[in-house]
């Protein structure tokens, strides 16, 4: 079962320049308790695509054409009530910079807190406190209630990253984005961070839209793999068709680029993707 | 076997945080007292995680920092002691690339400008001498001659990375300490500036210190590496001891941390 | 540079500004072709003549003449050089000290920061007519002076504006960088640094332009500043006080240029400041 399904999206940005087709035509799902990695480099246009599933493009962007179908309905074609309703309780986002996502002028509880007052009308004062602090024993804050009453600056980024995640969380969402929420951090906490996501999803079926970069963290996360190329998706594939047989020039390109433990011969000379060549003149490889 | 250019003693870097006039002030130990050396040709890679002390090393031994005691002695003789002087002439020999290819380029200066920096200081050669090696370095980085006028804004990250080595190349030094060069690059545009490195170090002979935090990319161009840990070298190695023998505990966790490329 | 122009027309009224100063400095370079009287001639038949086009207007007198014969019109036109000068003047004292006042405390902080920035701060927490009006005091009621003093109140201004722009460039790797490589601490002030920490200064010296004007005026006006028979906007109005009922034109016109000259300025600051910020945040 399909939890979205996104069809033929397109957005473009506007300037006295031209026109960027940041997202042009882009189509793919999200299974419902699967994680969907979208790797590619700068310009891809990995970003554009999850800020237009949230509806968070502004000027001079505009989604042009195409449908976003969340659990049965399309996005695109809801008031501005119902997607602020979905967003934080249905579809949840957690970004790169734990740094400037949190309010560094309210404690953590606090934010969480808010996340809560929106969306849970339901629960009072007390109610949401525990809930709260549910959330950060779920991320795996140790002393949450302490952790509960601090600030942002007092937290570092790996806890600041859990923070986020629990604010995602807080609410059960059925989807949760991810836009590089690793990047910033050191590999053994990336480590734990990424163990603590998979744990989330097999506890509480949550549908993961993960965007990066790094090859090693999608075959650490995803389940289905779509590969991104100056807004376009160059190959589709499981993740495991796409490691063990990569069909896109872009894909092997990319692929080869990495220095891998045992698989180059040291100080080889490692393949590049080439920027003279237009990798989109190559079919597209959708399994 | 190889002439050793590096011998590196005791060195410890503390900075001191003022807490207001009666508190008093908090000491972070960046680096604490590190024994290490680096060989003629190596590449020798300094690894390890936020904090621990490799950036600040490098900078130690570029002289922007002053170590709070300890001696790194280069090629017998201890920097941290040089005179005005004598920095001149370890300038010549020893140079630096920088991480972050957005700040390491003035922004109001012309690229050959920031290429030619180090030898309009550090050399008596004439303008024309000064432009024409500017052109010929231009050209052994892959930048094209007509870029000698433009500004480094009109510039991608790896062609801005270029300059940054061709900065650091023209002045014909025997060491290169390369900050995280690669770390804010795109995963392609990072394997043709490795690609370029290695190539350099091949044509010039050149002795590299490469700190980095992506053991991937360690493992695939060093020769030795150093694991930091909150200041302290926890391991040091040949790379292939390192990657398939890890003794320290650290070590093994960095290592097991790297998310792999299998299935 | 074409891009500079082409981002700056995107603002209409900073355009507006532009023609309002390119005016102003054409009055003042052509005055003499431009004004049909001398500034200082006066006619006594014809004093306190209205405007051309009201009653008793003359038409060799298009602005009118003040209590002494004097043709408004060239006075104003002729008074664009005064008002030039004491902008140039002005901001040119302000900022030469400002900018060293401010590098050396961005540049080598501690000590020297927090001696030069006390300095500043005496200075600042004197209102600025005052320490004007004690200045030309001091010195002697002259429009040199009043230039002078205005140039003294401009300083702390723009040496906080430097100071800030240097601490932040200061840390950057491309100052590391020369540095590393020899550069002496001169030559990091003022080549490498300072060519980056231009932009505010040059906004705040149009806007400058614009205070500077007003504070002579108001100087004048004061007759602190320029001396009659000089004919400087301010003094004009202050000149003028006793006729306002019967001859408002010696108000009016003379405000009005100031009024203008300080708007032009101020939109050609505001202008700049869109255009020139955008582009230094480039990534």
């Amino acid at each position: 079962m399909n939890l979205v399904e996104v069809k033929n999206l397109k957005t473009y940005f506007y300037s006295d320049e031209g026109v960027n087709r940041a997202v042009d035509d882009v189509s793919f799902e999200i299974p419902e308790g699967k994680t969907v990695c979208i790797v590619g480099e700068s310009g891809s246009g990995k970003s554009i695509t999850s800020l237009s599933i949230m509806q968070l493009i502004d000027k001079p962007g505009k989604i042009v054409e195409g449908e976003i179908i969340f659990d049965g309905v399309d996005l695109l074609k809801q008031d501005e009530n119902y997607i602020r309703g979905i967003r934080g309780s249905k579809i949840s986002m957690i970004f790169q910079e734990p740094m400037t996502s949190l309010n560094p002028s309210y404690t953590v509880g606090f934010q969480i807190d808010e996340v809560l007052k929106l969306h849970h009308k339901e629960l009072d004062k007390k109610g949401r406190y525990e809930r709260a602090i549910e959330a950060l024993e779920l991320v795996g804050m140790p002393y949450p209630e302490e952790k509960y009453n601090e600030y942002p600056f007092k937290l570092s980024g790996g806890q600041r990253q859990r923070v986020m995640i629990a604010m995602a969380m807080a609410c059960e969402p059925k989807l949760l984005i991810a836009d590089e929420p690793t990047t910033a951090l050191d590999v053994t906490i990336q480590a734990q961070v990424l163990d603590l996501m998979n744990k989330l999803q097999d506890k509480k079926g949550t549908s993961i839209l993960f965007i990066t970069h790094d090859l090693g963290v999608v075959a650490q996360m995803a389940d289905e793999v779509v590969v991104m190329y100056r807004g376009h998706i160059v190959e589709k594939a499981s993740a495991k068709e796409l490691f063990e047989d990569p069909r896109h020039p872009y894909t092997k390109a990319l692929l080869n680029s990495i220095p891998v433990p045992g698989k180059h011969k040291r100080k080889s000379r490692l393949d590049t993707v080439d920027e003279n060549i237009d990798y989109l003149q190559f079919p597209k490889e959708i399994r | 076997m190889s002439k050793i250019l590096f011998d590196v003693k005791n060195l410890t870097k503390h900075y001191e945080i003022k807490r207001g006039l009666l508190a008093k002030p908090k000491i972070i130990k960046a680096v604490n007292g590190i024994d290490f050396n680096v060989k003629k040709g190596e590449i020798l890679s300094i690894v390890g995680e936020s904090g621990c002390g490799k950036s600040t090393t490098a900078k130690l031994l570029m002289t922007i920092e002053k170590p709070t005691s300890g001696e790194i002695m280069f090629e017998g003789e201890d920097i941290t002691k040089f005179s005005e002087n004598e920095l001149k002439k370890y300038r010549k020999k020893v140079q630096i690339i920088f991480q972050d290819p957005y700040s390491s380029l003035n922004p109001r200066w012309k690229v050959g400008r920031i290429i030619a920096e180090p030898l309009l200081l550090n050399s008596d050669l004439q303008k024309e001498e000064i432009k024409e090696k500017t052109l010929a370095i231009m050209k052994k980085v892959g930048l094209k001659e007509e870029w000698y006028e433009r500004y480094p804004h009109q510039f991608s990250g790896g062609q801005r990375q270029r300059i940054g080595i061709a900065r650091a190349l023209i002045i014909n030094p025997e060491v290169i300490i390369c900050d995280e060069p690669v770390s804010a690059l795109d995963v392609s545009i990072q394997a043709q500036v490795l690609n370029l490195l290695l190539d350099l170090q091949e044509e010039f002979n050149l002795t590299y210190v490469f700190i980095s935090h992506d053991l991937s990319v360690v493992e695939h161009i060093s020769d030795r590496i150093l694991v930091m840990y909150f200041g302290d070298i926890v391991e040091s190695g040949d790379v292939d001891e390192i990657f398939s023998n890890p003794k320290h505990e650290y070590t093994k966790t960095l290592l097991g941390a790297i998310p792999k490329i299998e299935v | 540079m074409q891009e500079f122009i082409k981002q700056y027309k995107k603002n209409k009224s900073a355009v507006v500004g532009f023609f309002i100063v390119v005016i102003l400095v054409s009055m003042a370079i052509f005055a003499p072709w431009i004004a049909p009287h001398a500034p200082y001639d006066q006619n006594l038949a014809d004093r306190l003549i209205p405007p051309m086009w009201e009653a008793g207007g003359k038409a060799s007198y298009i602005l009118g003449t003040d209590d002494f014969g004097r043709d408004l019109f060239s006075r104003i036109v002729y008074g664009a050089r005064i008002s030039l000068m004491v902008g140039a003047v002005s901001v040119g004292m302000s900022l030469t000290f400002g900018l060293v006042m401010g590098l050396m405390a961005g540049f080598f902080g501690g000590k020297i920061d927090l001696f030069i920035m006390r300095i500043v701060d005496i200075m600042l927490s004197i209102p600025a007519i005052l320490l004007a009006i004690v200045v030309v005091s001091i010195l002697g009621p002259s429009l040199i002076n009043a230039m002078i003093a205005i140039g003294i109140v401009g300083i702390p201004t723009y040496a906080r504006i430097v100071r800030a722009s240097v601490m932040a460039e200061k840390e950057k790797e491309y100052v590391i960088a020369s540095r590393v490589n020899g550069s002496g601490n001169l030559r990091l002030m003022f080549k490498v640094i300072l060519p980056n920490a231009a932009t505010p200064i040059i906004v705040q010296s149009t806007m400058g332009f614009a205070s500077a004007v007003l504070e002579a005026a108001g100087l004048s006006f004061l007759g602190l500043g320029a001396q009659p028979p000089t004919p400087e906007w301010g003094a004009m109005l202050s000149d003028s006080l006793q006729f306002i009922t019967t001859a408002p034109w010696m108000i009016f016109y003379p405000g009005l240029a100031i009024f203008f000259t300080v708007l032009g300025f101020n939109l050609v600051g505001d202008g700049l400041m869109d255009v020139l910020d955008p582009k230094l945040k480039d990534k």
